[in-house]
């Protein structure tokens, strides 16, 4: 009897102890959730603010998407200075200076796709990788954003050199900025490849030509690139000149990506615009350039004073740029 | 629900393979812990202490008392050789056999990006046929897609989840390895080896096409 | 032969000796008491509080940690906003310190210390002076750890393995941080090896009169075998680490390849450290389980042999499968089928000593207090990591899962019930003995019942990540595609970390609690039958008033025909009322 009384009293007492055990879980998960007050979570994409033009939605929601993916490189600030970027060779791009080097106007400003097409297929050669798995929308939005910070950091300077002891009204200061801006931003003179013909033997011999007379230059005769302290780029980064032969462009390697280097140069580099010459022209470079890609180890046959192009049987495909040795 | 309806759809050919074996494992050990698991709690609520009723005295001294853990060890030890033998076979199928191939590229990895060279229709690196891309690698459907791994600065690691692909890129080294996609559409590509400040952004994109648009690509 | 100038650390036959001819007197006054002390418990005293003071600063660096996934880029409480080199030393910072400055120091430097003296009945460890130099060295290292914070570029942000050739990338400006961090962890093993020259000599020489290689407890079989394996194991990495500084400051090229060397090597040198370190850790715990376990179960250890034999099995399987740290790295995969075999037959030994504990359980008189939760805790917690690892250890199936957090999830659910469970477990059950003052039921309970229920709220969502693809060490998982729905496991993980602080809080109190209040009178509150026991509560300076005679094993409890359900070590046998056999 007195026995199982005790047990009786034992187990209420186990009883409350549990209580007390699984309150105090309760307790601690309701501290923990009250810990977390921000309703807006950071995973899902975050509402923009409401009352803003497309533009400036996307320019916003960009904003995000840059802090998010661009920053660790790109900087904060999208000035090119990101705590990853002491690694880099080239360097991240500083979207201040505002000059982009994949572009497809005479002018050397960008068309809204270039950017786009840029961050959608990155950079071969260099760390910027293609942002393939991003939307549409999000990938103009990240245009959209990069482009205003230059727009912006452009419309400040021209502020300070153009405006500085002007006594306007400020909202009209502010027209004239914005107009000023705007036109130094519009892209002109697109690019027009247009077909891309054969490249027969008389071609290889004018484009070599070419090729020694301008490309080598910088590029060198044989076409591996060079090296040069005064090289600078916009941003006052020394650059070095591309070695053809590995067959990696920045912007592509297609015959149509090729012309258009050579066409609108690389805006902020060395490399000027060769928009002057004509369209076949720009062509045989381009083929003759693209034979320059070897199996390492070899040297490319195109070169050789003796080597002749067969006639493409497809003229748009460049795979078919087969050549031949002359008997 | 359970740990492996969490698994990335498998669209590699020893995809399923290696979800066997994963599977395989899952329940071998899922028994054996569901059984020491279910000892513990039998244990802890049946032997609590009771007035007057004295713990059995078993030191486990000898064999026959001894052969109560030993056993068990023993069946674990057979289980072990279960596993040992099935993840050898896959291992031996993803990473040392090398089917002929039918399409090559070369992966270079860089902080912080991922290079692909496809070798185009030759097979031949460094032509003029290669295609250069930045974070984007794609391969033909249904193809044995042969692959050399590079790395120019530090260790890397191409991680392809939905392509149960995993290997580590190694400056100095190159180091060959193989897949087989199975199903079109778009895969994520990651860095799964801690690579500098930029690991977090190293990612990149699987495209796998048809032969046709694979080849259409190619030509563009 | 003369007592008067008798050096305690020259003779081993220290134990013949009356407690008043003990080697030195007692020291006097706060600082030789407490500060520079060649106590064996008082150095485990410094080594437990540097250890937890390390858990504190590790714990919360793991809290930045999980706030930067759940919240990306938000502001939290305590830390400003982490940017992504602030997140990778945070978490090269994490696993160093809970590796090498919480799990080393207390369940070795700590636990060892207190104990191994006191459970073979000896007045003090066989070399008192470098067991001070340990620790002081033990500190050195730890300062300097901490301060590789604030050196130009910030802690080591190469990860806890910090593979070259990134840990060696001078250009990425955390070279100093690299270096503090081999100078650190070169000290610490200095530190732990000498340490464990006392934990490896003390226990053979130093026993009680009457007790036998087979007397003693588990728990001093387990620190033995600890230390052996770490010393046999840790040349290489310290080679490894002396070659990196190398690499880093002479531009050496041992691990460029660019200069002709390979960094594979120091992925080799380092796991076959690194994988014995992992038992290091590991083995004290389980016997600090084991010690517990037979206690509340008023039962003799099962298998106490088994247990031993298998552990030294183990310890010496470990030495030979470190390379399944690295299916993936780009070793000839032919390496891979007997590293896998290896690795999954380590299994065995263990089941063996898992088995043997849960066996223990079997016809128990069990009774439930925090000690004895925290031990089946363990028990309970570890069997999780313990299968988990099976996955990472089939080569084949480690390439999926391979440095994702499925790892991550596996190793935290070993080492986590191996480092807290184990050193939470030790702390209640030996506190009584170390402070004399009992630590409060109910509150270790609530830190029991809320560690347990956050502590899997914390890991499990990781190993669904894992499984579901997610690879370990990134900043931000938002920048890729395939990670878009790892948010709410994220958030849950999170939300687990910070109940898990929360509920260290009754710890804290309790710590702080029981070092203060009334004095209990009773020596053996557990009723346990090991050597310590005898002591006063906390020992004098020389542990015994008399030092003791060993008459039987540890685990005497239950014994039919004993007047009590047990029989401590120190009991003649007329006293004990039973003939032995």
């Amino acid at each position: 009897m007195a026995d199982k009384t005790n047990n009786a009293v034992k187990l209420t007492g186990n009883g409350v102890a549990w209580l007390g055990y699984g309150l105090s879980i309760v307790i601690g998960v309701g501290l923990v959730l009250s810990l977390y007050r921000d309703t807006r979570h950071p995973w899902s994409n975050a509402a923009l603010p409401q009352g803003m033009s497309t533009t400036q939605t996307s320019i916003a929601g960009g904003a995000q998407l840059f802090q998010q993916n661009c920053s660790v490189c790109h900087g904060n600030k999208a000035d090119g200075n990101g705590i990853a970027a002491n690694v880099l060779d080239p360097k991240p791009r500083d979207f201040h200076v505002g000059k982009y080097r994949i572009v497809t106007s005479g002018n050397g400003v960008p068309f809204r796709d270039d950017v786009i097409r840029t961050i959608r297929h990155g950079m071969p050669g260099t760390s910027m990788p293609g942002w393939l798995h991003l939307t549409e929308p999000e990938l103009a939005s990240l245009a959209d954003y990069v482009m205003s910070v230059s727009h912006d950091s452009l419309k400040e300077s021209l502020r300070i050199k153009l405006y500085s002891k002007s006594k306007l009204k400020p909202d009209v200061l502010e027209k004239k900025l914005n107009k000023s801006t705007d036109d130094r931003l519009k892209p002109e003179d697109p690019v027009q490849p247009g077909a891309e013909p054969a490249f027969t033997a008389a071609d290889v011999i004018q484009a070599r030509a070419m090729f020694t007379q301008t490309c080598a230059v910088c590029h060198g005769t044989d076409g591996k690139g060079m090296q040069n302290p005064e090289w600078r780029t916009d941003e006052g980064l020394p650059i070095a000149s591309r070695n053809l032969r590995s067959g990696v462009f920045k912007g592509g390697g297609r015959g149509m990506d090729i012309y258009t280097r050579i066409y609108a140069g690389i805006p902020g580099t060395p490399m000027p615009a060769f928009n002057t010459l004509n369209n076949a022209d720009i062509w045989r470079l381009v083929h003759f350039v693209q034979a320059l890609a070897v199996p390492d180890g070899v040297e490319p046959e195109i070169l050789k004073s003796t080597v002749i192009a067969q006639p493409a049987t497809q003229p748009t495909a460049r795979l078919s740029t087969k050549l031949q040795e002359v008997p | 629900m359970h740990l492996f309806s969490w698994l990335p759809e498998s669209i590699s050919s020893y995809g399923r393979e290696m979800d066997s074996l994963m599977w395989l494992i899952y329940y071998v050990v899922g028994v054996w812990f569901l059984l020491a698991e279910g000892l513990v709690f039998y244990f802890i609520f049946r032997f609590r202490r009771k007035e007057g009723v004295p713990a059995a005295y078993a030191t486990g001294r000898g064999l026959k008392a001894a052969s109560w853990v030993i056993v068990p060890a023993l069946l674990v030890l057979i289980c072990d050789f279960a596993i040992d033998a099935r993840g050898e076979a896959v291992w031996h199928h993803i990473k040392l056999e090398m089917p002929t191939p039918d399409v090559q590229v070369r992966i270079e990895a860089r902080q912080f990006a991922w290079m692909f060279r496809h070798a185009g229709p030759d097979g031949q690196f460094n032509s003029p046929d290669d295609v250069i891309t930045n974070g984007e690698l794609h391969v033909p459907v249904g193809k044995v897609v042969r692959f050399e791994l590079e790395s120019r600065d530090v260790i890397h690691s191409l991680w392809i989840p939905n392509l149960r692909l995993k290997q580590d890129a190694v400056p100095g080294r190159m180091i060959p390895g193989w897949f087989k996609a199975e199903k079109v559409g778009k895969y994520g590509i990651g860095c799964s080896q801690i690579c500098g400040n930029g690991h977090t952004v190293m990612g990149a994109t699987l495209v796998v096409q048809t032969q046709s648009d694979y080849d259409q690509w190619l030509k563009k | 032969m003369s007592t008067t100038t008798l050096q305690p650390e020259l003779l081993g036959e220290l134990n013949e000796l009356e407690p008043s001819e003990h080697g030195h007197a007692a020291p006097t006054g706060f600082i030789g008491k407490y500060v520079f002390s060649c106590d064996h418990k008082v150095i485990a005293m410094q080594y437990l509080f540097t250890g937890l003071f390390m858990a504190m600063a590790g714990g919360f660096l793991a809290y930045v940690i999980r706030h930067q996934l759940a919240f990306p880029g938000t502001k939290m409480l305590f830390h400003p906003i982490v940017n992504a080199r602030q997140y990778n030393a945070i978490s090269t910072m994490h696993g160093t310190i809970m590796i090498f400055w919480v799990a080393m120091p207390i369940l070795i430097g700590a636990f060892g210390n207190f104990l191994i003296p006191l459970m073979i009945g000896a007045d003090d460890m066989a070399f008192p002076r470098l067991n001070m130099l340990s620790y002081w060295t033990f500190l050195v290292s730890t300062i300097v750890l901490l301060a590789s914070f604030f050196v130009p570029g910030g802690a080591a942000a190469g990860g806890w393995t910090s593979y070259p050739t990134l840990s060696v990338q001078v250009i990425s400006s955390n070279h100093w941080g690299q270096v503090f961090w081999i100078l650190a962890v070169a000290l610490e093993f200095v530190s732990i090896l000498m340490g464990g020259i006392n934990y490896i000599t003390t226990p053979l020489n130093m026993r009680a009169p009457g007790m036998k290689l087979f007397d003693l407890p588990v728990f001093v079989w387990m620190q033995m075998t600890a230390t052996g394996l770490f010393m046999m194991s840790v040349g290489p990495l310290i080679a490894g680490a002396v070659l990196m500084l190398c690499d880093i400051l002479f531009q050496t090229g041992v691990y460029m390849p660019e200069k002709g060397g390979d960094p594979l090597l120091y992925q080799h040198l380092f796991w076959f450290f690194g994988h014995p370190e992992v038992y290091v850790v590991l083995l004290p715990t389980l016997g600090i389980i084991g010690e517990v376990i037979p206690v509340f179960s008023r039962k003799h250890l099962f298998g106490y042999k088994p247990i031993v034999f298998s552990t030294i099995a183990a310890g010496l399987l470990s030495i030979v499968v470190w390379a399944h740290h690295q299916f993936v790295s780009g070793m000839d995969p032919r390496l891979a089928a007997p590293f896998s075999i290896t690795t999954i037959i380590i299994s065995v030994p263990f089941s063996i000593v898992i088995f043997s504990m849960i066996a223990t359980l079997w016809g128990a008189a069990l009774t439930f207090p925090t000690p004895m939760l925290w031990a089946v805790g363990m028990l309970a917690e570890f069997l999780i990591g313990g299968t988990t690892g099976i996955h990472n250890g089939s080569a084949a199936s480690d390439i999926y899962v391979h440095d994702t957090y499925y790892v991550v999830g596996h190793f935290h659910y070993t080492l986590f019930p191996a480092v807290f469970y184990g050193m939470f477990c030790g702390l209640y059950y030996w506190w009584p003995k170390m402070f004399g003052r009992k630590l409060n039921e109910t509150l270790g309970k609530i830190h029991f019942w809320g560690t347990t229920v956050f502590f899997n709220m914390t890991f499990i969502p990781m190993l669904l990540m894992g499984i579901a693809g997610h690879q370990r060490r990134v900043f931000d998982p938002r920048s890729f595609g395939y990670l878009k729905d790892m948010g709410t496991l994220h958030v849950i993980a999170t939300y687990g970390l910070y109940g898990l602080w929360i509920y260290q809080i009754p710890f804290i109190i309790n710590v702080f609690c029981g070092l203060f209040g009334k004095r209990m009178t009773d020596r053996n509150p557990w009723r346990a039958s090991t050597m310590e026991w005898l002591a006063p509560s906390p020992p004098g300076h020389g542990n015994f008033e008399v030092l003791p005679e060993c008459y039987r094993g540890p685990y005497e409890y239950s014994k039919p025909g004993a007047a009590e359900d047990f029989i401590p070590q120190w009991l003649p046998e007329e006293t004990a009322g039973i003939a032995r056999k």
